[in-house]
């Protein structure tokens, strides 16, 4: 009889065993991993809403530069995982930072304009856009620990937490080898005004791109002017485009390439080319680069959540998983490659006042100190 | 009234009837709207600036030192690319034509190649093989030299690189007047004591000078307002041009829409005087070339420089195909170190092109749509104003083809920022239609020059005929001249496809996210990709335009045999 009752008593269980593996993984299945890491109901009902309003809209346009079209998909992929929004369609259209903003302009001129967000390394332009009423005003809760881009003054309360990424040397040995330069281990930017370099350096065209400008201001800041005069020594050719420099110096036309991200080193390494970026001791320029969703925004609730999402702390390390090498505005985000990358943490900023330093003003007049010492001159 | 007079008068047509200057009212509108209306947009940004106009503006403009250089590049260009191409094609035409060079029939339909090929791959391809230091060439030349002795971020690499692409127009000019000249006058000049080469120089491209001065003002007006290659050559040595400038003053933030259009209408007024220069000297010249007697041209026997003649032919192509290999060879290439490396061999290129950047993807069926269509509908509109010009008598009927002329003056980058100027605001903007549009202005004087040229080729008295046992003119014009010229059709369809692919300038105003074109899908990877993958995609680019013209080519064969 007890025997009887204990072989009822383990068939119930093993029946309720099985009713709870069956329900439980499907109402778990049910809730998106967002709102499994949500504990605060209003909140809760905030990203409900969202992820209801983004289900109905379907879609998101996404513009930016930096994060390259392969390293975007896993990003896509990701939010919408995160989010269950499966049937979600994510189109990401990779543009350089002036084609951006030409584009963009000419959308908002027809009112056209079809992107949800824009992710542009464009101060002075998203300044202007704020001031014309282009931007939505969004204050993701996430915001909240983006505590270095408050620090390095790249926030903007309401509408905008900053990243950054940075302009640093890239050299290659082989070249530089080739020149008689050995044994070339640089620590210093005074190091890449060496005479020995002269004809070797390529360089971002400051006289005409709106963020390497700045960049090149900020280290004559930190280096003096006896700096910039020794730079138009070497007399550096300069190059439109960052990927132009990173394959310059990849190849061996030129030894040194003076502006390349850490994305543009890494991409050398990984093809095996003899190069090597380093992170003067004096510091480099973090350059802001924040997503911002348009007035205008076709699809303001995805918007909305997909900054939630890669303003979170899943989604950045998501994002520097997927290979967006940024310095991100908020701590604690894990090199995927320290070796190419220093953490958000580690680097060391130069002091830079985007609204004030970074004007059009500020950099007409720093590009005549430029032609000044003969750069962009032709000899 | 007579048969003979209906046939006089063949505009007297019941649909035209009465209306005559109603529908030439409307072509003239829709030229105007079409072609006039963008430049007239280029001018009033130009010259207002606010509120009144801006002499200052275009003072400050003109007094700004890299401008002044960007003026005096753009002439220097535009000059040696002509010498280039008018040196080479007159000479390549001539061993054609006129001698018995060997191989003739394999060199030249391949001497038409380059027409068919992008400048923006052959500056990519150039750079590949003459960049200052990782060039081929100065790699291999490195031992000999202390410096690099080629530098194609320079004026004169880009003057090559166009002078090479704008041969094939020298030489297809040439070819078609010598192939006609009347062999007679050369044998009188032989007969009087003059040498082969005398006579040919004395003689033969005398006669010839029309058709030469014409495609080298065609190349002249062309280099000047052209944008791909200067973007791709000029930007990385800081040799900028006027055409650059205008892309830069757009681009730069904020957009400086005054200097781009005081700048786009001096470069209008640098090509429009050309051209009218071009026009003035071919009025006041007449030469008798083909006088009606039925015989070939004699060929000059080139002697023991028969085969260097060969060698001459195939340098030509070697320099415009050579490059090609080069950047094939780089598309397989994981990284490009300035020579080929077994080590690095990789398809990963081609995989990224193909199934990762989705830009590639779009360029190249944004491009074959507007193309497709757009050489469909040019091809339309063309052979209706040829028709309207050469077989009715509805008033002011010239004057629309000198009006659709027009755009022969205007540089793409010019109208493209016209059109931009324009319709901004208007809903067409930010379509592919736009750039549609813009193409087919563009290209229209190449289509109505074809078109009349075709419209002309057919006796007047077929359709005459037609129209004498009863039909109407639309039926005339329908079953007898339109089936008599659709070969040639088919070609200048072909010719303006091609064209429309390749196209680059003014696209590259007008394109928004989602409508770029393969030309400017290219440009974009160039951006951020490495050599290999911008290689991989020019690559496909070329073979896929020489696959289409191969394919259209065989399909219209037996048509043209059976015409």
């Amino acid at each position: 009889m007890q025997g009887f009752h204990i072989a009822r008593t383990l068939l119930a269980m093993t029946a309720l065993a099985a009713a709870a593996w069956t329900t439980v993984p499907s109402a778990l299945a049910q809730q998106p991993p967002a709102l499994a890491a949500i504990t605060d109901s209003a909140e809760r009902a905030r990203v409900e809403a969202l992820i209801e309003g983004a289900k109905k809209e379907g879609a998101l346009s996404w513009i930016g530069v930096q994060i390259e079209p392969g390293h975007a998909e896993p990003i896509i992929a990701e939010f919408k995982r995160y989010y269950g929004l499966n049937d979600l369609k994510g189109e990401y259209t990779y543009a350089a930072t002036g084609a951006i903003v030409t584009r963009v302009e000419q959308l908002l001129k027809a009112k056209r304009n079809n992107f949800d967000i824009v992710w542009n390394a464009s101060w002075a332009w998203y300044k202007d856009l704020l001031k014309r009423g282009e931007i939505m005003q969004y204050e993701s809760p996430h915001y909240a620990a983006y505590t270095l881009s408050d620090k390095h003054g790249m926030s903007q309360k309401g509408y905008w937490v900053a990243d950054a990424y940075a302009f640093a040397p890239v050299y290659n040995t082989v070249a530089l080898e080739k020149h008689g330069i050995k044994n070339f281990n640089p620590t210093s930017w005074k190091d890449f005004v060496d005479p020995r370099l002269t004809g070797q350096v390529a360089l971002i065209d400051v006289l005409i791109s709106t963020s390497a400008a700045p960049v090149l201001d900020g280290v004559v800041k930190v280096m003096g002017n006896d700096w910039l005069t020794a730079l138009g020594k070497v007399k550096p050719t300069l190059h439109s485009k960052a990927a132009q420099g990173r394959d310059w110096v990849g190849s061996g036309e030129f030894a040194v390439a003076m502006f390349n991200s850490p994305k543009d080193a890494l991409s050398l390494q990984q093809r095996n080319l003899p190069t090597k970026q380093v992170f003067p001791k004096e510091g480099v320029v973090l350059i802001p680069f924040a997503p911002i969703i348009p007035k205008s925004a076709p699809h303001p609730n995805t918007a909305k959540l997909f900054v939630d999402f890669v303003r979170s702390a899943y989604g950045t390390q998501a994002m520097m998983n997927a290979g967006s090498l940024l310095f991100f505005g908020r701590p604690g985000v894990k090199p995927k490659y320290p070796d190419v990358l220093p953490s958000s943490e580690e680097v060391k900023a130069i002091p830079f006042n985007w609204d004030t330093e970074a004007t059009n003003a500020t950099i007409k007049k720093f590009r005549d100190r430029v032609r000044a010492v003969g750069i962009g001159s032709k000899s | 009234m007579t048969l003979a007079q209906t046939v006089a008068h063949p505009l007297r047509i019941p649909l035209l009837r009465g209306h005559g200057f109603l529908i030439v009212a409307i072509i003239y509108a829709g030229l105007a709207v079409s072609v006039i209306y963008p430049l007239l947009a280029v001018f009033v940004q130009a010259f207002s600036e606010g509120a009144g106009l801006s002499i200052e503006k275009i003072q400050e403009v003109f007094t700004t030192p890299n401008i002044i250089e960007a003026v005096f590049n753009t002439l220097i260009i535009s000059v040696l690319t002509v010498v280039m191409a008018g040196t080479i094609g007159v000479m390549l035409a001539w061993l054609v034509a006129r001698s018995n060079m060997p191989l003739k029939r394999i060199l030249d339909p391949l001497n038409m190649v380059p027409f068919y090929l992008s400048s923006v791959v052959g500056a990519l391809s150039w750079q590949v093989i003459a960049a200052p230091r990782a060039g081929l060439l100065n790699s291999l030349f490195a031992p000999f030299f202390d410096t690099p002795p080629f530098n194609v971020y320079s004026v004169g690499g880009i003057a090559l690189v166009l002078g090479l692409f704008y041969t094939p127009y020298v030489y297809l000019f040439t070819l078609g007047s010598l192939q006609s000249m009347d062999a007679s006058l050369e044998d009188s000049a032989r007969m009087s004591g003059a040498s082969k080469l005398q006579t040919a120089i004395r003689i033969t491209l005398p006669l010839s000078a029309p058709a030469i001065l014409s495609a080298c003002i065609l190349v002249f007006v062309t280099a000047a307002g052209i944008f791909g290659v200067p973007l791709v050559l000029g930007v990385p040595g800081s040799v900028h041009t006027l055409s650059t400038l205008i892309y830069r003053a757009i681009n730069e933030y904020p957009a400086d829409f005054a200097t781009a259009a005081i700048l786009s209408s001096a470069l209008f007024l640098f090509t429009a005087i050309f051209t009218v220069v071009q026009i003035m000297i071919l009025r006041g010249r007449r030469f008798t070339t083909v006088t009606g007697k039925g015989y070939r041209p004699r060929q000059v026997d080139l002697g023991r420089w028969r085969w260097p003649a060969v060698g001459v032919n195939t340098l030509y192509l070697l320099f415009v195909i050579g490059p090609f290999i080069a950047l094939l060879l780089v598309s397989f290439q994981d990284a490009w170190t300035g020579a080929f490396d077994w080590a690095r061999l990789t398809l990963a290129n081609y995989h990224k092109v193909i199934f990762v950047d989705a830009i590639a993807k779009r360029g190249l069926i944004n491009s074959l749509f507007i193309s497709t269509i757009g050489a469909t509908i040019a091809v339309a509109v063309c052979m209706l104003l040829a028709l309207v010009v050469h077989r009715t008598r509805l008033p002011g009927r010239e004057g629309l083809s000198h009006l659709a002329m027009v755009p022969v003056t205007v540089p793409g980058i010019v109208l493209g920022l016209g059109f931009l100027i324009a319709l901004i605001t208007t809903p067409i903007y930010g379509t592919l239609w736009i750039i549609m549009i813009a193409y087919i202005v563009h290209y229209l004087p190449t289509g109505l020059r074809n078109s009349e040229s075709l419209v002309q080729s057919v006796s007047r008295e077929l359709d005459e005929s037609a129209r004498m046992s009863g039909a109407t003119w639309r039926g005339a014009m329908w079953r007898i001249v339109v089936p008599l010229v659709a070969p040639g059709m088919v070609s200048m369809w072909l010719l303006l496809f091609v064209t429309y692919i390749r196209e680059v300038s003014s696209s590259m105003m007008l394109f928004t996210f989602g409508t770029e074109t393969i030309s400017i899908a290219l440009i974009q990877i160039m951006e951020y990709e490495p050599y290999g993958v911008s290689g991989a995609f020019g690559v496909l680019q070329t073979v896929l335009v020489l696959a289409c013209v191969a394919f259209i080519r065989q399909v219209s064969s037996p048509r043209q045999s059976n015409a």
